[in-house]
């Protein structure tokens, strides 16, 4: 085989290709990193590799998208989740009554349980009498021996006092005992409190378990539409070396621009992990698009022009915007295909393409479009959005017939 | 000339500011009349419920919609919106004798019974009970649960007097009573043949079989051939023509993970058989508006014959030709 030589001019050539194709390259990235991909690539799945952070002063390295597990049955889903670097996982003790963490126990056992994380959730309270009838200290023993058995562990990583609606109750001798006594054991590695509460209540449950000094991580409601109260109280507790986990990320979205390079729910997922006092989110997921929806979000940014356009479009579509979540489907009795109709309207007013929307109105058969509307004088539809289904029903009838 | 000439964006026409005032009153006064209320529809079952002269209802019943279930039961809320949930009517009894005794009953409508099964399999994971209650039921002293047509009652007990333990099954035996419907199961649990059926692994899932989207919703059950649990799935689609696609971007998905996919000529032109990722052999085709398939396969023989018996059950079910 001849051996070729490296003349001066062979050198050069190479030298100019490399460093041409090495700032195209990079020039490509960096536009991809602020803008984000072309129009016709929005909302790809494509994922970059996982992120990780630290939670809080646990030192845990967890996935920043990791796994709401509350509605899932699929166990593939899991293992797929596992597959793409996903290492956190949340259950609770009355999730699906048990079986949620039965699921999550068998796929863990197999992957293998020290390459992951496990939380789970204890009720401290009787579900149904709120503050009435606090659990004592020995019954959420046994509800947390019970949690450990169904995922076939000796530990959770992190154990959470479930659904605090009173400020005080993180400071309550029972749970605390609790929670030390699991610590003390090696049932628990960390401690945290989960609160899904509104207003004032949100900050003085914050500001009450900080008082405590006790909890490792809180599991907190945080999206784009929190106050801003809320996020500086959740601010205050990352700076005081509490881990933040976020859940109901996804409680709202926008139609698909071009301009975006992300879809809605990664939008708004996005704005959530964008936080930085934020360790990790955990987005209920139910099937194998919803995860690579979400992975999708992982090396991604929301340019300045990206959160403009967004902060805007929020604000004019927050009262009709469909987040197709199916609902109000059985709310009405007269079997509107409300969901459709929506989609209807979103052809027209998101897309701007009336033709789309009365053509694909018009396929409905006539019971289940919003004929049924019209003269209907008690409606029961409803939508945990907000929107005024009737009323978005009627206007979708008037101009696509 | 019409009054209201509707806009497609924009404010009112000038003609109408002058009643803005009477209209916005109009329009509350509207709201606030066709706005869905929580109120119990079962209030007298509730008061059938009392068990004996030591029982009382604490106060009246409750209830809860949709948009506000979140405050009832928190994060929970979300899985039996997703399963259709309407309405939930409940209330709470305390023992006059015995101190801190306590029995609450939850209502949830789910709208069908396919809900209300739904949501029953994936809470009790198939576990029956010795019980007659409604369609099918589960539970012992401290929880109990059934569901009869659309609904779905979940009863929790906190009685430490063991003379007063069998009241929870005298409570909801009256509940079921007087419940409406009948206590047959959902018509699309027979979709699946009933021969070599694993009892109880029936599930109605909603959000994908699979884990996957395009296979939304229908049912999956276990059933045991020569010794080999396999499972079985039928997946209900809008149109034949959703279905045909369903089935297509399921061998997309298949072939995009690498996996082998080939024709399953004898179950009609769309069918395949290849592999699931994270399960085993897989053997799909298309039915009229149904997708159906078997599953976690070692052998395709066992395969073959299941899904030839589900194919022609739902033929004869569904009138297809």
């Amino acid at each position: 085989m001849r051996e070729k030589q490296l003349t001066r001019r062979r050198f050069l050539k190479n030298l100019t290709l490399t460093c041409t194709c090495s700032t195209l390259g990079v020039h490509t990235l960096a536009a991809r990193h602020v803008w984000g991909k072309p129009p016709n690539g929005a909302g790809s799945n494509k994922s970059a590799p996982m992120e990780f952070r630290t939670l809080g002063k646990t030192g845990l390295r967890v996935s920043a998208l990791s796994f709401g597990v509350m509605r899932l049955s699929e166990p593939a889903v899991l293992f797929q989740a596992l597959d793409m670097g996903i290492n956190y996982f949340d259950t609770a003790h009355r999730y699906q009554n048990g079986n949620n963490e039965i699921m999550l126990g068998k796929v863990l056992k197999q992957y293998g349980r020290s390459k992951v994380f496990i939380a789970t959730k204890i009720l401290p309270y009787h579900k149904h009498l709120g503050d009435k009838r606090l659990n004592d200290q020995k019954s959420m023993e046994t509800m947390m021996e019970e949690s450990l058995r169904r995922l076939q562990t000796d530990y959770v990583d992190v154990l959470f006092l479930h659904s605090i609606t009173n400020p005080e109750w993180p400071l309550n001798e029972e749970m605390l005992g609790f929670c030390q006594k699991m610590k003390k054991t090696g049932k628990a590695r960390f401690s945290g409190i989960s609160f899904h509460t509104k207003g004032q209540t949100y900050v003085d449950t914050v500001d009450r378990s900080l008082e405590t000094g006790f909890y490792d991580v809180f599991l907190a409601t945080l999206n784009y539409k929190s106050p801003p109260a809320h996020i500086q109280a959740l601010k205050r507790a990352r700076d005081n070396g509490v881990g933040i986990v976020a859940m109901k990320t996804q409680a709202g979205g926008y139609k698909p621009e071009a301009k975006l390079s992300l879809n809605p729910h990664q939008a708004a997922l996005k704005w959530v992990l964008d936080n930085r006092f934020v360790d990790c989110a955990i987005p209920g997921m139910v099937n194998r698009q919803q995860l690579a929806e979400n992975a999708g979000v992982m090396g991604k940014k929301i340019g300045w022009s990206d959160r403009k356009t967004l902060a805007a479009y929020y604000d004019t579509i927050k009262d009709r915007y469909c987040l197709r979540c199916g609902s109000c489907t059985a709310s009405c009795k007269k079997q509107v295909d409300i969901s459709t109709i929506h989609r209807c309207l979103m052809y027209w007013e998101g897309y701007e393409d009336f033709d789309l929307g009365r053509a694909t109105y018009r396929q409905l058969p006539p019971t289940e479009n919003a004929l049924a509307c019209m003269g209907c004088t008690a409606p029961t539809c409803n939508c945990i959005n907000g929107i005024k289904i009737s009323e978005r029903m009627r206007h979708a009838h008037i101009h696509f017939t | 000339m019409p009054i209201f000439i509707l806009h497609k964006t924009g404010p009112a026409r000038p003609a109408l500011r002058g009643c803005r005032p009477l209209l916005m009153i109009l329009f509350f006064l509207a709201v606030t009349c066709i706005t869905p209320r929580a109120e119990s529809g079962h209030g007298p079952i509730f008061s059938t419920a009392l068990p004996s002269p030591e029982w009382q209802m604490e106060g009246q019943p409750y209830g809860f919609l949709p948009q506000n279930l979140y405050e009832y039961i928190n994060g929970e809320a979300e899985f039996f919106i997703a399963f259709g949930f309407i309405e939930l009517t409940g209330a709470n009894y305390t023992s006059v004798a015995g101190g801190k005794d306590t029995v609450t009953i939850d209502i949830y409508d789910m709208g069908n019974k396919l809900n209300a099964f739904g949501v029953f399999q994936s809470k009790t994971g198939g576990q029956a009970s010795a019980l007659s209650l409604g369609a099918a039921s589960t539970g012992s002293d401290g929880y109990l649960a059934f569901y009869k047509d659309r609904f779905f009652v979940e009863i929790q007990a906190y009685i430490t007097r063991e003379k007063e333990k069998h009241m929870v099954e005298t409570m909801a035996a009256s509940i079921a009573a007087h419940l409406p419907g009948d206590n047959t199961p959902p018509s699309e649990l027979f979709y699946l043949p009933e021969k070599n059926r694993v009892a109880g692994s029936e599930r109605y899932i909603k959000g994908g079989i699979l884990g996957h989207a395009f296979l939304d919703r229908g049912m999956v059950c276990d059933y045991l051939i020569q010794g080999q649990k396999v499972t079985a799935f039928v997946a209900m689609l809008p149109s034949p023509q959703d279905a045909v696609h369903a089935v297509e971007q399921h061998r997309s998905f298949v072939l995009k993970s690498g996996k082998e996919c080939l024709p399953l000529d004898r179950f009609g032109k769309h069918g395949f058989v290849s592999e699931e990722p994270y399960h085993q052999k897989i053997m799909e085709t298309q039915v009229g508006a149904f997708v159906a398939g078997v599953y976690d396969l070692n052998t395709l023989e066992a395969g073959e014959t299941l899904l030839a018996d589900i194919i022609t059950t739902l033929k004869q079910k569904e009138n297809i030709r």
